[in-house]
């Protein structure tokens, strides 16, 4: 059976503990729709608590979504740390071209929001600001389109990534850099030359 | 001998430039990688080449034939394993 077609995506969501705060972030500030929402008895798994689950227009048919767990604490393992490895969950939107990109970072910055971040990655450049649950969010334009060498590069940086970690996994050497990725790859390279 | 091997993509066409510049042998683009070799080290310099510290920091990402004795915000030094 051929692998069925996906058709990008529909919503991401996360939990809030800050109900008016994310509400008023979203529709009021970054101006997104608030499109649908979900109020409903505590229902499935035992214990489960009522809830919201509400959707914001992020365009093109995508939506970021919240949930809000009534009468429930906020669990110390939620609490959204603004540093790499929290951050590492992000939304990244995305818009068309520099001057759209311009234009989020004036209009954010106009409405108060504090601009992060202005990166320019491989195939991405991205602003970055947080919402009020500390949550990162990323608009990126696509610098360029990816092509089969950028597939056949990624295919080949995992190889090597992969032997990386199951040779240390085995008890061999200790994974701990991107060197031992970069050499391990280099030693495909030369193999396929 | 050292080597590394840069994907032939425009964000890192600057580290072939700055290479040749430097009269830093580049050979290829072959099976979709250009090759730098030195005979004991090759040294960059991130502000030399004009390379953002996003890509900069990637620098090496197409493969290494070679030992990393210095990499920071600006220096890039590989010498031979």
């Amino acid at each position: 059976m051929n692998r069925p077609v996906l058709r990008g995506v529909h919503h991401t969501a996360r939990p809030t503990w800050k109900l008016r705060e994310t509400v008023e972030f979203y529709r009021d500030r970054l101006g997104l729709k608030l499109v649908h929402a979900i109020s409903a008895k505590g229902w499935g798994p035992q214990g489960h608590p009522d809830f919201l689950h509400f959707f914001f227009d992020s365009g093109q048919g995508s939506t970021i979504a919240f949930f809000y767990y009534i009468g429930s604490p906020q669990p110390d393992y939620l609490v959204h740390k603004p540093q790499w490895d929290c951050d590492s969950v992000h939304t990244a939107w995305q818009v068309e071209s520099e001057a759209q990109l311009r234009e989020w970072k004036a209009f954010l910055e106009g409405r108060g929001v504090k601009v992060e971040m202005h990166v320019q990655h491989e195939l991405i450049e991205s602003i970055y600001f947080r919402d009020p649950n500390g949550y990162l969010i990323e608009i990126g334009r696509q610098l360029r389109e990816m092509t089969a060498l950028d597939e056949c590069d990624a295919g080949m940086t995992l190889e090597a990534a992969i032997a990386a970690e199951t040779e240390a996994r085995a008890g061999g050497t200790p994974f701990k850099s991107i060197e031992a990725v970069w050499q391990r790859k280099g030693a495909l390279q030369r193999k396929a030359a | 001998m050292v080597k590394v091997y840069v994907l032939d993509v425009p964000e890192f066409r600057p580290i072939i430039e700055g290479a040749r510049r430097a009269q830093i042998g580049v050979s290829g683009p072959a099976r979709g990688y250009y090759v730098i070799a030195g005979e004991h080290e090759l040294m960059f310099s991130r502000k030399a080449l004009g390379l953002k510290p996003a890509v900069w920091y990637s620098s090496l990402s197409g493969g290494l034939e070679g030992r990393i004795a210095q990499f920071d915000r600006d220096t890039l030094r590989i010498v031979e394993p």
